[in-house]
């Protein structure tokens, strides 16, 4: 194995309360630290933790499409690696759920011969199950990006849970210009519409970034999302239809 | 040195669950006991984090996605180019 290692982790989405012990350590002990966070406070709290570290934030740009960006956080986080240092890459959220550039290192780190592993964090969507009370495993969920649950549309069972992610930047593919792209949000509205009825509720959902502030919560029947408070980091939960009945021949054979 | 004060208030909140439930029942009871100047009581009192965020002199960064739907466009454009 070549001198030089990867670790990307997770920080969730409280300044330094969601982030594992692991996480930190590895934060701590990087010889490189990189990191992309949500919050300016995370990023003082991680500046105290060791002096290399520095932000990928500057790889994105107006009117520059994200996917441009996750490859250059790849290139700079790699040039790092082959220089032999010991480098770590910390993601606000679960450093690999709906997160590329760090899936992306660790494979280019991996095929170049360079040690790397992720390690996991607080998702986004564990906030969610926490601060909603809903278990996935009641009736099976289902987890889309937005877009990618329309343009390719998605089959999905609508008496299992189903959770949307960056609702409001549907169809966008570089940074945002505004809080929330009303015409995607109608494209998923009628698509939606389709399936489950107009008084269903559903919740526009954004885990908390400041301890002393509650995740917004809004819910709201499906014919009034569209004119719902959505934002750029805003994910839609759908509650599951009533359970589908158990499939007696099934039951049989499992002698249920 | 005070604004140091307010981020390890902020970060033992985060980290501490019931001394989240200690402010919330008694804001105003937990930051008489902080040496906090009475600008910083008040933005924590309004709980809005771009606005602390901007008193501790850092631009609020909004979060920034790590992910695109692959192949959103038909030319393939926003396709694998993170891989």
């Amino acid at each position: 194995m070549k001198p030089g290692s990867l670790l990307v982790v997770g920080t969730g989405y409280l300044i330094a309360g969601q982030v594992t012990p692991q996480a930190e350590a590895a934060m701590r002990q990087a010889d490189k630290l990189f990191y992309s966070v949500g919050s300016a406070l995370t990023k003082i709290w991680i500046e105290g933790l060791n002096a290399s570290a520095e932000s990928l934030h500057d790889t994105y740009g107006v009117d520059k499409e994200r996917s441009l960006s996750y490859q250059e956080m790849a290139e700079r986080i790699l040039a790092a690696v082959r220089t032999g240092l010991k480098v770590c890459v910390a993601l606000y959220g679960h450093p690999g759920v709906f997160a590329q550039p760090g899936h992306a290192a660790i494979r280019r780190a991996r095929a170049e011969g360079y040690a790397a592993r992720m390690l996991p964090g607080i998702s986004a969507a564990d906030c969610l199950y926490a601060d909603l009370g809903v278990d996935p495993g009641a009736q099976g969920c289902q987890s889309f990006e937005a877009t990618d649950f329309l343009i390719r549309r998605r089959l999905f069972d609508p008496t299992s849970a189903l959770i949307l992610w960056q609702i409001g930047a549907i169809g966008v593919v570089a940074l945002p210009s505004a809080p929330c792209n009303r015409e995607g949000l109608a494209l998923l509205c009628e698509v939606l519409d389709a399936h489950y009825p107009a008084d269903h509720e559903v919740v526009v959902y954004e885990a908390s970034g400041l301890p002393i502030h509650p995740p917004a919560i809004v819910r709201t029947p499906l014919a009034g999302l569209l004119a719902a408070d959505v934002s750029w980091a805003s994910t839609l939960y759908v509650p599951p239809l009533a359970n589908r009945p158990a499939d007696p021949g099934v039951l049989d054979r499992l002698e249920l | 040195m005070s604004k140091q004060v307010l981020i390890d208030l902020l970060t033992r909140l985060s980290q501490d669950p019931n001394a989240v439930q200690e402010y919330t029942q008694d804001p105003q009871g937990m930051l008489a006991g902080q040496d906090l100047t009475e600008e910083e009581k008040q933005l924590l009192l309004g709980g809005k984090a771009p606005e602390i965020e901007k008193y501790l002199g850092h631009a609020s960064i909004g979060m920034p996605a790590l992910t695109v739907s692959t192949g959103m466009t038909r030319d393939g454009g926003s396709g694998d180019r993170g891989e």
